[in-house]
């Protein structure tokens, strides 16, 4: 109230200026001119703000006429940023998808969308607080603008015109961003990203015991190679989450790869529906850092400890093999058949950066004890670039659906409300330019 | 002193000022309208000066009166709400 009257009070003095120049004793027109112009000046200002609350009580019933409010703008605009954060999520979950998935062509794709998207969220984040500012500060806006646009000399009227039509037009119309946007907004296809199983598998040797790092090579129907993957010291493969894109049904068959050796597994497939299963591999005995290969030969395990293997040959079939695998740096190692030692003749070999040696036991009699005693080890981990599974299919759509995306949002988001806000600040403009002056945007 | 104090202050004293600008003007006015100089373009701004002058007066009269009967409303509006009757007793 105190800069209403404020504003009447600087009125009061223009008009007395406007007429104190007019009787001025100086008969210099352009001087002279000034005086009605003063005085016309005032009663422009005090007309004004002797309607304030006529002009604000006018720009609400229009609100309500055309049937904006500021609630539901505020409704409309956290909606479309739930919206627009759930989909920077999604892409960076795709984009760390294709990263680890070798499919690194198609990231700029992505970062293009994800720019996109954070532009459209940077535009709303400042129409947000441009609309905030408009909403809370609105008498303000009015009422210093009415004082501005009583200062004598026209020093403040285009100032004053400007804020004065920014809280009388720009309060009503920027409500009514929602309707512009949803007026003209396509029809937006749904951003999918491709639904993901997740598959854990566990990966054991014929007895149970975990097998650290294996390698897990999953080939199609057609016998190509979909993925190689490694899985973690526990004998632990994880197909699918974040790493790859699984096609809705599958059935790969399967191989593991350990100690230099590819072997066929129980079951020899994974399908969507393994989650949980164990994967064994029946002709391998492991114990930390040794491997017995079993072939031909059906041997019962006596004892599978760290340090120490014991195997009893049961029966034996038309070419036995059995094979002493252990990774070079494992030693101390002694091999008896009975209790006679068994001169091993170790043959170096290399496999994914692993030295490995091997040794071929042969002569094994039914009812022939195998054992093997050492210092037990660690068995590294193969040194292989994964071939993480990526569904043709899947990337397509994704790719597709990206695009039009980022398209979209670009226009919904970004373009619309932008062209929304310069018909404000025209109307604005234009409001002022009614009440006697504006900013003026550009240069004459 | 508040601004609107400070303001009012010098509204008032602008129109004393324009009140004897209004006077000085009227009688300068008369005067070279009544000078024996044979100049009609000097007699013309006399005549001018009286005109301004007299409008000046009129419109300050006015315009004070209204402007100050606006003000007078405008600073009554913002006043409190007289206190509620107290029980007598």
């Amino acid at each position: 109230m105190e800069l209403l009257t404020l504003a009447v009070a600087l009125a009061s003095l223009t008009y007395a200026l406007g007429a104190l120049i007019l009787g001025l004793p100086i008969p210099y027109r352009p001087l002279k001119r000034w005086g009605p112009r003063l005085m016309a000046d005032a009663v422009a200002a005090m007309i004004i703000v002797s309607s304030l609350g006529i002009l604000l009580w006018l720009s609400d019933k229009v609100m309500e006429i055309i049937g904006v409010t500021w609630g539901n703008f505020y409704d409309w605009m956290t909606v479309r940023f739930t919206v627009l954060l759930a989909v920077y999520g999604g892409l960076q979950y795709v984009s760390t998808l294709l990263r680890s998935s070798g499919l690194d062509i198609l990231l700029p794709i992505v970062s293009g969308t994800v720019s996109a998207v954070s532009a459209a969220l940077t535009g709303l984040r400042l129409i947000f607080f441009v609309a905030l500012a408009l909403q809370r500060l609105r008498y303000y806006f009015v009422i210093l603008g009415s004082v501005f646009y009583s200062i004598p000399f026209r020093i403040g009227r285009s100032v004053g015109a400007t804020m004065i039509s920014i809280g009388l037009v720009a309060y009503i119309a920027m409500p009514a961003l929602p309707l512009f946007v949803e007026a003209f907004s396509p029809d937006v296809p749904g951003f999918s990203i491709p639904v993901n199983h997740t598959i854990v598998v566990d990966v054991k040797d014929s007895v149970g015991t975990p097998i650290p790092y294996p390698l897990l090579e999953l080939r199609d129907s057609g016998g190509e190679v979909e993925g190689v993957i490694v899985g973690d010291m526990y004998g632990r493969v994880v197909l699918g989450g974040e790493k790859d894109m699984l096609p809705p049904t599958f059935n790969y068959s399967i191989r593991v790869g350990f100690l230099g050796y590819y072997f066929d597994t129980v079951p020899g497939f994974i399908t969507e529906l393994s989650n949980g299963s164990t994967i064994v591999v029946p002709n391998l005995v492991y114990s930390t850092g040794v491997g017995v290969l079993i072939h031909d030969i059906i041997m019962e395990v006596v004892s599978n400890e760290p340090g120490e293997i014991q195997l009893r040959a049961v029966s034996v079939l038309a070419s036995p093999e059995v094979l002493v695998t252990k990774v070079a740096y494992i030693t101390d190692v002694n091999v008896h058949i009975g209790n006679i030692t068994y001169g091993c003749q170790w043959v170096r070999s290399y496999w994914l950066d692993i030295p490995l040696d091997t040794c071929q036991v042969t002569g094994l009699e039914p009812g022939d004890m195998l054992s093997i005693d050492y210092l037990p080890g660690p068995y590294p981990g193969p040194n292989i670039r994964e071939k993480r599974i990526v569904y043709g299919d899947s990337v397509e759509e994704m790719v597709e659906s990206l695009t039009t995306y980022a398209a979209a949002v670009l226009y919904r988001e970004l373009v619309l409300p932008a062209m929304y806000m310069g018909v404000v600040v025209s109307l604005t403009v234009a409001a002022a330019r009614v009440l006697g002056g504006s900013i003026r945007l550009l240069p004459r | 002193m508040s601004v609107v104090d400070f303001v009012r202050d010098m509204t008032v004293q602008v129109m004393t000022v324009a009140w004897f600008v209004f006077l000085i003007t009227w009688v300068i006015g008369w005067a070279i309208k009544g000078s024996p100089i044979p100049f009609h373009r000097v007699k013309r701004a006399g005549q001018s000066l009286v005109e301004d002058a007299v409008l000046a007066a009129f419109w300050l009269a006015i315009g004070t009166t209204v402007f100050a009967l606006i003000s007078y409303i405008v600073s009554n509006i913002g006043t409190g709400m007289p206190p509620p009757p107290q029980p007598w007793g």
